[in-house]
């Protein structure tokens, strides 16, 4: 299956693949693309403008040729290859969704969309620029409610500004590639130390082939008090992204990370599979928050993990609203006394998708506590899992943790699932898992029908009060957007 | 040394283990058995499932995540039924349990190495038509059809959930040893206890089944009771595994309107590896209770289940355990809400001291066509010393919105504020703790209506808590069983 490109010693191959069969289907899609037209998420650019792709399928000789290609130091490159390896060994996971239709051959692991970064808004390809002014980047920064815009197109950051007074703080806000340029000995202090290679099946595919994601440092006490956002997006059909993201909270500081996604539609499966890993020094506080909107052909698979030391925070708020399949459980490793971990999730899942979403604690010092707060809708014949873990070591002593799981089905065909595990080594733990599982009911509705409302906008008044706990924790602009999001879902939510 | 090996290869072609079943070996049990073709036919129906098979392993099977089976059961031990002198009068002192002591029996059944002991009913309760017998007397009389139908119904031979079951299941459907049948013709409410003792006098591979069918109406109150372990004899420190193995599995088939009480005690001794699987198969408007008592037993693995397979079926399933140092406690309810309106309950309480290990590993099912189904589940435990580990899983599958569920967990140590309270009205620290312990698992006990089994149980903690070190009890000050 692989393209002549994988060949190593000869990455430069600039011709996108040509496979006769797939451009009809893709032209196909294009033509039912352009005709949906005002769909707002829908939109797909020509594949002119790559400049470089790996071919598709995965052996050690393209791993090696995409860490040539990004002229990477050795230690890099005996890394992924390593990844790799362990890639190859370990198996799929048997438990969670149904990952049987993923066709790893069929997948590009390497997209490159332009040669060069960046340096400013006129510099980006026109088609680029275009899909940017229907996500409303640039008007977000106008409006100056975001610090930076790290805005990768599929697999190459394009464009990436940050603010000037945090550079004058010290702040490091690149992409990862760039960063390791950079900056490779903080990089490599850091990198896959959280999250190792051999981790599961997906973090070493991830570790073998990663591309673009941020990089971000924050030095000792300062404090970062409007969001970093980025946007990921995919366009090549069959492309896997495969981002890897690394913050370092120094002790005393603070940021928030924001990232999110949109996708364009295409018919067959796309893969992808992200790593997270964020290190909280002591007294440090990271928020990360992700809303998921990939489309709903995409198997996300990300692996995301926090390790928060003496006194830190780390909170995990994670929506997941597109994919077909997610599984996606952010953890935090309390690593030293009083550290403390949050997850918000919040997942939504339509007709064929499979929403196996949750969180995992693991307390490995003294007086740590954690909480999960978890709120699932599925829709027609979709399913959501909660799926977490709540781990006490020996050692851990007083030891606080509380899980709360609450689903909301909106009809008879869905599904919704928990499963959580709580393994408890101290017997000074207190831990408290509560779950719930309801309907909108018919009291409801003809409670608020009484009150001239309908019942799409009473249904639609009754999710938004559902998922308020998190919404509420959002910044202004990704809580109006997850709204939004959710508002499109739930068209036609009664039948 | 030739001759002692020789032996050994003799005995294994012979008498088998678990691990090494033959065909030839069932149809030899069988025929010396007198058992009709067609439960011949079903124990090779369970031995193809079988051989298929791999012993669980807790990478693989999800299920077993949390005990290594590998680690725990030894599956080289031969079968007790086949082994040399089983056959052979020996005369082994037995344990005395509650069954001994039911006050006024309707039947009581005593079950020793795979043999049937003793079988006794009450003349009047026979007389009114209820039927305790061996399984295998019941497979070749006139009870033979409902036998048929139902034996091996909610396990690999069925139709139904039990179609999946792991190589442990496979195993007792396919060498199950001695069997006891209970039946409680329609309307018939048999309102006073039928014992079934089962005991383990010997190392070895013991494979129980019950059957019990309540027709239409019908009431039973089935008390099953496991005793033994303790082995004289048996050299424990050259073997890791517990020398006794035993993979019970108990069929319960509750008929329209009927109502079924199984309360199950497990005493086994340290050197005894429990596995039971207790499933009942609910029909309309049928209630089935399950009470479970753990407290002994080197590894136990229970699983008691319910499939509610017709509208208004309802289960009601509590139990508690009480691990000490070196017992790995293994309780996995499984409720499966098959039909609509139907009811389940599911609460375990445990407690933890020493070096010892619990999991609770709950699952609710609820099918799409299971409208105006009602789950509750509910796991507490309470670590008493450190060194404890207790793993909580209360897991929801839910396909169907018109439903109502919840569960919850909660883990912790004794409340101070309970321990104050009791203090500061002049109740020394040793009986406030007793108390606390006790008061803790009250609320499943008293739903035992057997008063002997109620004695029995708060005697049996009270010894747990009068045996333990108190001083090492740990206090919190955060309530670990919160009423919300």
């Amino acid at each position: 299956m692989s393209q002549t490109t994988s060949t190593p010693g000869t990455p430069g191959l600039d011709a996108p693949p040509s496979v006769p069969a797939e451009e009809t289907a893709r032209d196909r899609q294009q033509a039912i693309a352009d005709d949906l037209g005002d769909y707002k998420f829908g939109w797909s650019d020509t594949d002119d403008g790559y400049s470089f792709t790996s071919g598709r399928g995965l052996t050690s000789e393209v791993v090696a040729a995409i860490s040539e290609r990004k002229d990477e130091p050795a230690w890099m490159r005996d890394l992924r290859l390593r990844a790799f390896e362990a890639y190859e060994r370990r198996p799929m996971p048997n438990w969670g969704a149904d990952l049987s239709d993923i066709h790893f051959d069929d997948i590009f692991y390497y997209v490159e969309a332009a040669e060069k970064q960046a340096n400013s808004w006129e510099d980006l390809p026109p088609e680029i620029m275009e899909t940017y002014e229907k996500l409303g980047i640039p008007e977000a920064e106008r409006k100056r409610l975001v610090a930076g815009v790290a805005a990768q197109y599929e697999s190459t950051v394009l464009y990436h500004k940050v603010r000037e007074d945090l550079e004058e703080r010290g702040v490091i806000f690149q992409d990862t590639d760039t960063a390791l340029r950079e900056h490779e000995e903080l990089f490599r202090k850091h990198f896959a130390t959280v999250i190792p290679a051999n981790d599961n099946k997906f973090a070493a595919l991830n570790t073998a082939v990663w591309s673009g994601g941020s990089f971000i440092w924050i030095p000792e006490g300062v404090e970062v008090d409007i969001p970093l956002q980025a946007y990921f997006r995919i366009n090549k059909q069959n492309m896997g992204q495969f981002e890897r993201t690394l913050i370092i909270a120094e002790p005393g500081s603070k940021v928030h990370y924001v990232e999110g996604c949109t996708a364009p539609i295409y018919s067959s499966d796309s893969l992808h599979s992200a790593v997270v890993e964020i290190i909280v020094k002591e007294g440090a506080k990271v928020r990360y928050t992700t809303i998921q909107n990939w489309s709903t052909n995409v198997y996300n698979l990300v692996t995301k993990r926090a390790m928060a030391y003496r006194n830190a925070t780390m909170e995990w708020i994670d929506g997941n609203i597109g994919s077909k399949v997610t599984m996606k459980y952010p953890a935090v490793w309390l690593m030293e006394e009083g550290a403390s971990g949050e997850v918000l999730s919040v997942a939504y899942a339509k007709d064929g998708q499979h929403q196996d979403a949750g969180a995992k604690m693991v307390h490995n010092a003294p007086n740590t506590t954690s909480n999960i707060l978890s709120k699932s809708i599925s829709k027609g014949a979709g399913r959501t899992s909660y799926r977490g873990l709540v781990k006490i070591t020996p050692g851990a002593t007083n030891a606080r943790a509380a899980v709360k799981c609450d689903a909301l089905m909106l009809d008879d065909e869905s599904r919704t699932d928990t499963y959580p595990y709580m393994e408890i080594g101290e017997e000074d733990a207190t831990i408290e898992h509560e779950a719930t599982v309801s309907k909108v009911s018919d009291e409801q509705l003809f409670y608020m029908q009484a009150r001239g409302i309908d019942e799409d906008e009473a249904t639609a008044m009754i999710v938004r009060g559902f998922i308020e706990p998190i919404a509420r924790e959002l910044p202004m602009e990704y809580a109006v957007e997850l709204n939004r999001l959710i508002a499109l879902e739930m068209e036609g939510a009664i039948g | 040394m030739t001759t002692s090996l020789d032996t050994a290869t003799r005995e294994v072609a012979v008498h088998p283990t678990l691990d090494t079943l033959t065909e030839d070996y069932l149809h030899g049990m069988s025929a010396d058995a007198g058992e009709p073709a067609w439960l011949s036919d079903r124990r090779q129906q369970a031995l193809s499932t079988w051989a298929a098979q791999s012993w669980p392993d807790r990478k693989r099977d999800e299920f077993w995540r949390n005990t290594p089976f590998a680690r725990l059961v030894d599956v080289t031990q031969p079968l007790v039924a086949g082994s040399p002198g089983a056959r052979e009068t020996h005369t082994v002192e037995l344990a005395e349990g509650v069954v001994d002591r039911l006050d006024a029996p309707a039947a009581t059944v005593t079950m020793v190495d795979g043999d049937l002991l003793e079988v006794r009913v009450d003349p009047e309760w026979a007389d009114r038509g209820l039927v305790v017998l061996g399984l295998r007397d019941a497979a070749a009389g006139p009870w033979a059809g409902i036998v048929s139908e139902h034996l091996g119904s909610l396990t690999t031979t069925g139709h139904g959930s039990g179609r999946d079951e792991d190589r442990t299941i496979s195993a007792n459907d396919a060498a199950w040893d001695a069997g006891v049948f209970v039946y409680a013709p329609a309307d018939l409410e048999v309102k006073a206890p039928i014992g079934i003792q089962l005991q383990v006098t010997r190392p070895g591979v013991h494979m129980p089944r019950l059957l019990v069918k309540a027709e239409h109406h019908a009431t039973l109150q089935v008390v099953v009771e496991h005793l033994g372990g303790e082995l004289p004899d048996v050299d424990r420190t050259a073997r890791a595994k517990a020398p006794a193995v035993v993979d019970e599995v108990m069929e319960v088939i509750a008929g329209d309107g009927s109502q079924v009480d199984v309360v199950s005690l497990h005493e086994h001794g340290d050197d005894v590896a429990f596995l039971a699987l207790q499933k009942a198969g609910v029909h309309r408007d049928a209630t089935v209770r399950h009470l479970s008592v753990t407290l002994g037993g080197a590894t136990v693995r229970l699983r008691p289940e319910a499939d509610l397979l017709g509208p208004g079926a309802a289960a009601a399933y509590a139990g508690i355990y009480f691990a000490d140092d070196g017992q790995h406690f293994d309780v996995q309810p499984y409720m499966r809400h098959i039909a609509g309106n139907t009811v389940s309950n599911v609460l375990y309480k445990g407690a933890l001291q020493g070096d010892s290990r619990t999991v609770f590993r709950g699952n609710v099912f609820i099918h799409r066509d299971a409208k105006g189904s009602d789950t509750q589940e509910d796991n507490r435990n309470l670590i008493l010393t450190k060194g404890a580990r207790a793993d909580s899983t209360p897991f929801l599958e839910i396909e169907c919105a018109d439903i109502t569920a919840g569960h919850g967990s909660a883990t912790g140590q004794i409340d101070a504020r309970n321990l104050f309270y009791l203090q500061s009205r002049g109740i020394p620290r040793e009986d406030a703790l007793r108390l606390i312990v006790l008061g803790f698992f009250n609320e499943v006990i008293e739903r035992i209506d057997v008063p002997i089994v109620v004695e029995r149980a708060r005697a049996a903690i009270e010894r747990e808590v009068a045996d333990a070190d108190l001083d090492a009890f740990t206090v919190s000050e955060v309530a670990p069983d919160r009423d919300d």
